[in-house]
């Protein structure tokens, strides 16, 4: 492959995979698309490994790490979303660049790591879900990139329909909690700013993902290497190396934190630097970082182990996970300890909910599961028909299941508050709730003279929350789900037999 | 061997009694109407055929959608297209009947015809699965969404107790012509969702209705506006609804009810789904308040069985 090539090849790996990864957050794409596209992220194959032991997860996680021992970072420039979104920042900010080489800051990578992997083994997600890239990106298209779309949209939208041309779709604001914006903002400042002064400076310090690939590319088979001999220390690669890891005076490249953009392949004027198997002999200075990467990668796996050992023992001890009753965890999700422990809160399943009952949470699963996405029933109902947050989740937070499993799952139950009903109160009719339920587990009976009354039937219901969400009473609902902390299966309801009346008359009967 | 003949015979007397009384009723019917003799009928009633095929026979009695519709003026269909049900599930309006309709409104010199519904299920999924979505588009009709509160707009309703105000979708306050398409159904809590409870898909807030009252609502918001014409499809009709559950709870009448009246329509509704006119509350106070006439033997009713 000539040099020109790798380049083209990343380009058009990294667009691919951004715009794919992007779009998964809209409706437009097919399902199975969006999974394609997510799978090729590393962090969810390791929840979902580390949890459900899936196969599926293990052999791709195998194979993209297996790619990085080869290859070297290939990830954080072929597949990395969030790596995609800095790169365009980059791209904004200085074409062809101007980087200087800069020491590894090994310190606050290994630490960073370590907190990381403390935060996978410890039941709550919070961490991950802030510094793994992929559920980063997915924060950044709910929070940033979806409204701003939104907004436009909608506004050309408003245009368009005054004139009567009814080409666009009004979008749904994506519901935003300050709260959760803090961390949110606070992150996404850094990775701005560093992209913009210091190019892919997030991927090389902050970011645990790029820190581990790091080690394990560190003895890879093809490297960018400097030729000696031919190499004039001009500096032109080393001013388009986005990850300053390019030592043009020294004519070394540290290969744990080249991200392989191969900007600097093409650059040379006398074709030194070359990405091929390796074959020298390690020098002292990459040998130093090595060594000091051993070092440390042996104290964050001793630290992990540590931690884990905590962690065991604070998970024997049952801690309660809230002490209220928290809103009902999606169909899929087995139980709240579960869905907390494995959702990372990319807010995937949030923006393809088609009815808006996934929200993003503030503390309604307690602090361990803050921010992740919960079921507002105030908001929407789960539909009975879709499965959409069961197939796209990545992490399988939420587990994959068939439509006909998913209709049996009962995620809560159906509380009939009498006092609070439209029908018992003013005497007129009602029946939102029994005409919208799936399963008739609400049903109208006979109550005063014509008019009928919400019966429920709790072991056939399987708490979507649709009467919840149409119940008209104000201020309090009569029609509440209460949560299975715990998901069970719905008893399947008897059908009753229809027909009461004549099929096709002889006659009109009027 | 005698018994079984027996009781043959006896049915099959019984039988031609039957038929032979109701022919007679019938004709007496027919002669009333005649007596009438106004130009054209007050409501039509179709019988045994496909929906299209129905209305084809149904407006030609009226005169053709050219009664109904200029040339050059805008129109919106509004069939029920709330639940996910598949057409067999009689759940929503047919789409080859709302196909033809469209098609009858464009041959009248329409310049536009729209097609859309407050769906009660997610409309992404209800649009396409009740294959009306489809079926329009393939008639040239523009199928627009209802689902957000920015399509609606604040309306007063004279005259009215209840519902003084309400946020109506746009369409209906600036088409033409407003063409009124509800499947019959029977309704858990309002028992019989036909004409008039249609409507409630062209507002949005419907919580409101069900939060005050939800009869007089139905029965008052065509105080606001009423359909220029409003056709009942009867062909499959959902004994247990308003949502398609089960296949067995649909039953085949091969029926087509079209008016203007929508109150006359509700009461024949009525009386195909086998329900007590008194029982359904919103009838009654709508005919109490002038929207249209419940009692059928003061209309001009023309049958046509085909």
């Amino acid at each position: 492959m000539k040099k020109g090539e790798l380049k083209l090849l990343r380009v058009s790996f990294e667009v691919f995979f951004f715009i794919f990864i992007f779009l998964s957050f809209f409706r437009l794409l097919p399902e199975k698309l969006k999974v394609i596209s997510i799978k090729s992220q590393i962090i969810p194959h390791v929840i979902s490994f580390f949890f459900e032991g899936f196969l599926l997860s293990l052999f791709l996680l195998v194979l993209l790490l297996l790619i990085t021992a080869i290859f070297g970072r290939i990830y954080c420039s072929f597949f990395c979303p969030l790596g995609g979104f800095q790169d365009i920042l980059i791209r904004i900010k200085k074409r062809g660049g101007k980087f200087n080489y800069r020491e590894p800051l090994i310190l606050i990578k290994t630490t960073i790591l370590i907190l990381a992997i403390i935060s996978l083994v410890s039941g709550s997600l919070y961490l991950i879900g802030y510094l793994d890239p992929y559920s980063f990106f997915g924060k950044i298209v709910n929070y940033l990139l979806k409204p701003f779309i939104a907004l436009i949209n909608n506004s050309v939208e408003l245009t368009l329909r005054k004139a009567h041309i009814y080409w666009l779709l009004i979008m749904r604001f994506p519901t935003l909690n300050h709260l959760t914006l803090i961390p949110f903002i606070l992150i996404l400042a850094i990775i701005i700013y560093l992209s913009l002064k210091r190019g892919r400076l997030y991927c090389n310090s902050v970011c645990p993902l790029g820190t581990f690939l790091g080690i394990l590319s560190i003895r890879c088979l093809y490297k960018i290497e400097i030729d000696k001999v031919s190499c004039t220390s001009c500096g032109i690669c080393e001013s388009v190396c986005k990850a300053e890891c390019i030592n043009s005076k020294d004519k070394t490249v540290d290969n744990s934190s080249c991200i392989r953009c191969f900007n600097c392949l093409n650059v040379c004027p006398s074709s030194a630097i070359k990405y091929k198997p390796s074959t020298k002999k390690k020098k002292s200075s990459i040998e130093k970082t090595q060594n000091i990467s051993r070092r440390n990668f042996i104290y964050s796996f001793l630290g992990v182990l540590g931690f884990s050992g905590i962690n065991l023992f604070l998970r024997n001890k049952k801690i309660p996970v809230v002490n209220y009753s928290p809103p009902p965890t999606p169909p899929g999700s087995i139980s709240l300890d579960k869905y907390i422990s494995k959702c990372t809160a990319c807010y995937l399943c949030v923006n393809n909910c088609p009815t808006n009952v996934l929200q993003p949470s503030l503390f309604h699963y307690g602090v361990k599961g803050v921010f992740i996405p919960h079921m507002d029933f105030y908001s929407g109902y789960c539909s009975y028909e879709c499965t959409r947050c069961l197939e796209v989740c990545p992490t399988d937070a939420i587990m994959p299941h068939t439509k006909e499993e998913k209709q049996k799952i009962q995620i809560g139950r159906v509380n009939f508050i009498k006092d609070y009903c439209v029908v018992y109160r003013n005497e007129t009719n009602c029946g939102a709730c029994a005409e919208i339920c799936p399963t008739a587990a609400v049903t109208m009976t006979p109550y005063k003279g014509v008019l009928r009354i919400p019966t429920t039937k709790p072991s056939i219901c399987i708490g979507c929350g649709a009467c919840q969400n149409v119940c008209p009473a104000k201020p309090k609902k009569a029609i509440v789900v209460e949560t299975n902390l715990v998901h069970k299966e719905a008893k399947t309801p008897k059908r009753k037999r229809a027909g009461r009346i004549n099929a096709t008359p002889e006659d009109f009967p009027f | 061997m005698n018994r079984r003949d027996f009781f043959r015979k006896a049915f099959s007397l019984a039988a031609v009694a039957g038929i032979s009384s109701l022919v007679k009723s019938n004709t007496l019917l027919a002669a009333e109407e005649g007596s009438k003799n106004s130009k054209t009928p007050d409501l039509i009633a179709v019988k045994n055929g496909t929906p299209e095929r129905m209305f084809d026979e149904g407006i030609k009695a009226f005169g053709g959608m050219k009664s109904f519709i200029s040339k050059g003026q805008t129109v919106v269909v509004k069939p029920n297209i709330a639940w996910i049900a598949n057409p067999e599930g009689a759940a929503t309006t047919n789409p080859t009947l709302v196909k033809r309709i469209v098609e009858h409104c464009y041959d009248a010199g329409a310049s536009k015809v729209y097609v859309f519904d407050h769906t009660c299920n997610d409309c992404f999924t209800t649009y396409p699965v009740s294959g009306i979505e489809q079926a329009a588009k393939e008639a040239n009709a523009t199928v627009v969404h209802a689902d957000k509160e920015s399509y609606y707009e604040e309306v007063r309703v004279p005259g009215a107790h209840a519902l003084k105000r309400v946020k109506v979708h746009e369409l209906i306050i600036e088409s033409d012509v407003f063409i009124n398409v509800p499947i019959l159904k029977h309704h858990g809590s309002t028992k019989m969702t036909c004409a008039l409870k249609n409507l409630m898909g062209v507002v949005w807030d419907r919580s409101f209705y069900h939060r005050t009252d939800l009869d007089r609502c139905i029965a008052e918001f065509p105080l606001y506006r009423k359909p220029d014409l409003t056709i009942v499809d009867a062909y499959n009709i959902l004994t247990d609804g308003p949502r398609a559950r089960s296949l067995e709870d649909v039953v085949k009448k091969e029926i087509q009810l079209l008016s203007k009246d929508m109150v006359a329509l509700d009461v024949a509704s009525a009386k195909i789904l086998g329900e007590k006119v008194e029982n359904i509350k919103y009838i009654k106070i709508a005919s109490d308040l002038g929207i249209g006439i419940s009692n059928l033997e003061e209309l001009n009713i023309k049958r046509i069985t085909l």
